[in-house]
């Protein structure tokens, strides 16, 4: 009986003790609210409807595919068309240009460093490899430089 | 928590966070209750004066101590009772009352006042009756 009585007072103890504690408590006791300004923004609207027009069309995303087309167009002329030196050196810049505008597209778009950094690192090699600046075989061993050195 | 430049980061982060709600011509001066054991009392008071001081009180035993000694409706009673966790506000008038009672690096981060400045906006919105 003493014993079933002893362990009735221990967890009223315990009962107790946790009624004691105040954990990350907050209360309003008659604060004057007027002297905050406090303006909720409105809900911010998710990456992925944000660049979105009423047709369902994500921008970013046409931007990015454009420029790439347009890039490697230009790669295109400069391999299977006969260009001079002077053309190919305007058609090289034409493809940095569109490669820079397609990155900061995807970057607008999918906002995450890793990825801008991959599709940049990417763009630049098939642009450096079209102009003959490296040979696939540079280009395959820079890379694996590079990914050994992260 | 009795490191000076600990607490007193602590306010001027704070301060610099919750100046971006406050209303025109209105400033925050606070005093730091310094406790010997975990945590520390903050009062931050809101004032048209233009005032922005920071003073130091002596240090209390615990924080519970300190409340004792300080106007507040949160509780009454012996503080050797209470026992504080985490981070407990409390605003009154035109006083926030920042109750910290850990010494942790993350209960003083620049996250934690961050989150704390959250919950005082969110708590001075709505209120309860005395």
């Amino acid at each position: 009986m003493n014993s079933e009585r002893k362990m009735d007072v221990e967890e009223l103890h315990k009962l107790a003790d946790s009624i004691r504690v105040i954990k990350d408590f907050s209360e309003n006791h008659g604060f004057e609210s007027d002297l905050f300004n406090v303006n909720f923004p409105p809900k911010k609207s998710t990456d992925s409807t944000k660049n979105t027009i009423k047709g369902g069309k994500d921008w970013s995303v046409v931007i990015f595919i454009i420029c790439v087309i347009l890039s490697l167009v230009c790669i295109g002329v400069n391999v299977y068309l006969a260009v001079t030196p002077k053309e190919t050196l305007l058609l090289m810049l034409g493809s940095i240009i569109f490669t820079g505008f397609s990155i900061m597209a995807a970057h607008l778009r999918w906002k995450n460093i890793t990825a801008t950094t991959i599709a940049a690192g990417v763009l630049l090699a098939v642009v450096a490899i079209g102009y003959g600046v490296f040979t696939p075989k540079e280009v395959a061993e820079k890379a694996e430089k590079l990914i050994q050195g992260t | 928590m009795n490191k000076k430049s600990k607490l007193e980061k602590y306010i001027e982060l704070f301060n610099r966070k919750i100046a971006e709600y406050l209303s025109n011509n209105v400033s925050t001066n606070t005093v730091i209750h310094p406790v010997l054991e975990e945590g520390a009392v903050f009062e931050v008071f809101l004032n048209q004066d233009g005032d922005e001081s920071i003073v130091f009180t002596k240090p209390s035993k615990t924080v519970g101590h300190v409340l004792q000694n300080i106007p507040q409706n949160m509780y009454e009673g012996a503080p050797e009772y209470v026992q504080f966790k985490g981070t407990n506000l409390l605003l009154e008038d035109n006083r926030i009352i920042i109750i910290k009672s850990e010494d942790s690096n993350e209960a003083w981060s620049g996250i934690q006042i961050d989150n704390d400045v959250s919950r005082v906006i969110s708590t001075s919105q709505g209120t309860r009756p005395a």
